[in-house]
């Protein structure tokens, strides 16, 4: 990156191009705000992948470095959002490589990837009956089911999950992240996605005590569920 | 259906959610969905799944402390400071032979050796020639060319020209002090003996090096709990 | 008679200030906790700034690390029981306590917290005055922390 500074400071509400240019000459204070911007967001992307809150934070911490030694090979092509998410997912794929950890749910007997009907239907119906958007104690219990279903899951689908869900990567992008095909790709999330349902149908199923009401609303009928989170 | 036709749509059903079918499939895809509640019940699955790990997942960032983020902050910033430090210890010009000269001459050996040399020289004029050992230490050291001696010191650069002085290295490799930091003396013996120890949950065990400080003790915890025939890997 | 009544004097006085600066010693030490992050690559060199403990860094107990970065050090001033505490630039925290002074060595009990503040160990030891131990195996971005724990009567 050039050293020269700008001579006006760029404004704190500067669009993430401004800042990325001023940046690109050297302004530390405009990386310093595009980044905070985006570093919670890093966080998440960090400790879906990695799911331990200190191997986030060094991850947010790699990350400033590695945007800031790269920043010069931006260009706009794409949003500065989707580019620091690619280089967040890289660090975070390495660095559940350096650890080494495994987690064998995906071979778990109930859940099997030959398309046998056991495993095309989620137990006991639809996920979205166990959503109550009026009920806060239920929302809390199923972000909590939700991150204990992703403690489950190994780091390959989760990793996809992440890219997928929070991250919005394409099956082009995540291939490259992974070094892998597209198709493995499409394969992968699939039966994550396969993985996390029933987990999250094991564990809101578990609890779950239906109302009077709520079986009245749902009648049973998948078509008819409310729309869970607002 | 068949079942291979039913993983296809199972497959189609993920790509049409994630936008990565071409617009031709897509459109009959929808046909697809319209007439088969099941199929569409599956496909609301997908969103809720979506909905709440996207919520899960933010949440998480929502609640860390603001101060672990300045945390990572001052580490970046130490890190580009130590960055241009050390850019800038590469940059500077190579010393002229005058310079490096000039820098021996500073040292503590190039006085000990001047010191030694000016001693023998006073004592060969005063006491004359033949005064004894004197005379092949006094050839010795003025034969032993500058680098030989420098070796002897044991905290010589190998290559202190680089720098402009052997500190400046130092100082980039450095944290910055909290407050002002006292000499501390070096180890000596460092025989422990270790009466309590609680690894609070995690393992751990007690290792000890035998050195030029005594047997120096390690506490090792081991925060993952890793077992050495894990069978996990990614 | 005299001369030697004033010498018996002065010298019982100097034993009585020696004992007394003593006891003020056995009181308070001083310590210093280094912190050092151990990486399984690098070309194995120990920078200058932890030539302290080279001997130990280059012995087969870190042989899968190669490379060691200090990463900061507190200073800590003791007074008996008293609990000191203090946070490293990672967020993990010491907290150090003398717990006596016999002869030559001190006892000192260290804690190690995670940045969240959870206890990762506890140890009391008896040491050698000048005396250093490590404690190591914090995960830290992609490598392990040691920390340099010395002490020597203040």
């Amino acid at each position: 990156m050039a050293s020269k500074r700008q001579d006006l400071p760029v404004p704190h509400d500067a669009d993430d191009l401004a800042l990325v240019a001023a940046a690109q000459q050297g302004d530390r204070r405009a990386f310093r705000l595009l980044m905070q911007r985006y570093q919670r967001k890093v966080y998440s992307v960090a400790y879906g992948f990695l799911r331990n809150s200190e191997d986030a934070l060094d991850v947010v911490q790699e990350s400033f470095i590695k945007v800031h030694r790269y920043l010069g090979n931006f260009e706009g092509n794409s949003s500065f959002y989707t580019w620091l998410y690619r280089i967040v997912a890289n660090l975070c794929i390495d660095h559940l490589r350096r650890a080494k950890r495994h987690k064998d749910v995906e071979f778990d007997d109930g859940l099997r990837h030959d398309g046998s009907e056991e495993s095309s239907d989620v137990a006991g119906g639809s996920l979205s009956q166990y959503g109550n958007p009026g009920d806060m104690l239920r929302r809390k219990e199923i972000l909590r089911a939700v991150e204990l279903c992703l403690d489950d899951l190994s780091d390959k689908h989760r990793s996809v999950i992440v890219m997928r869900e929070l991250q919005g990567l394409s099956y082009e992008e995540m291939a490259q992240e992974m070094a892998c095909s597209k198709g493995t790709i499409m394969s992968r999330l699939f039966h994550a996605r396969r993985n996390m349902q029933k987990l999250l149908a094991d564990r809101l199923g578990a609890h779950a005590v239906p109302s009077g009401k709520d079986n009245e609303e749902n009648g049973g009928d998948p078509a008819s569920v409310a729309k869970v989170m607002p | 259906m068949n079942r291979s036709s039913q993983e296809q749509l199972e497959h189609d059903l993920h790509a049409y959610f994630d936008g990565e079918l071409d617009d031709a499939t897509a459109t009959q895809f929808e046909s697809e969905l319209a007439e088969h509640p099941a199929l569409k019940a599956r496909f609301e699955d997908l969103q809720f799944l979506r909905s709440v790990v996207g919520k899960t997942l933010e949440s998480a960032g929502e609640q860390v402390d603001a101060a672990r983020f300045e945390q990572a902050w001052d580490a970046f910033d130490a890190h580009l400071d130590r960055e241009a430090r050390l850019k800038h210890a590469v940059a500077e010009p190579p010393v002229s032979i005058w310079g490096r000269v000039s820098a021996f001459i500073k040292t503590p050996v190039a006085w000990g050796v001047g010191g030694a040399a000016a001693a023998a020289a006073v004592v060969f004029l005063v006491v004359g020639p033949g005064a004894g050992p004197s005379n092949t230490q006094m050839a010795d050291a003025s034969d032993q060319p500058a680098p030989n001696a420098k070796a002897d010191e044991p905290e010589a650069d190998a290559a202190p020209s680089l720098a402009p002085s052997p500190t400046h290295v130092a100082d980039a490799e450095s944290p910055k002090a909290p407050d002002a930091m006292t000499e501390f003396p070096l180890p000596e013996a460092n025989n422990a003996d270790v009466e309590i120890v609680d690894f609070a949950g995690h393992s751990g065990r007690i290792s000890h090096i035998d050195g030029k400080h005594g047997t120096t003790t390690v506490i090792w915890v081991q925060e993952d709990d890793e077992s050495v025939d894990s069978e996990r890997s990614l | 008679m005299k001369t030697k009544n004033i010498l018996l004097s002065a010298v019982a006085f100097a034993g009585a200030l020696g004992t007394a600066s003593v006891a003020k010693a056995d009181d308070s030490a001083q310590c210093r906790v280094t912190q050092v992050l151990a990486k399984k690559d690098g070309d194995g060199t120990v920078p200058r700034n932890l030539k302290f403990i080279e001997s130990e860094l280059t012995s087969d107990q870190f042989a899968a690390y190669k490379s060691f970065e200090l990463l900061d050090a507190k200073d800590y001033k003791l007074d008996l029981n008293v609990d000191k505490k203090q946070r490293m630039k990672t967020g993990h925290s010491l907290g150090l306590k003398l717990l006596g002074v016999t002869g030559s060595k001190l006892k000192v009990n260290v804690s190690v917290f995670s940045a969240k503040q959870k206890q990762l160990l506890s140890t009391a030891y008896s040491i050698e005055n000048k005396g250093l131990v490590l404690l190591a195996g914090y995960k830290h971005a992609d490598g392990k922390l040691i920390f340099a724990v010395q002490c020597q009567k203040r």
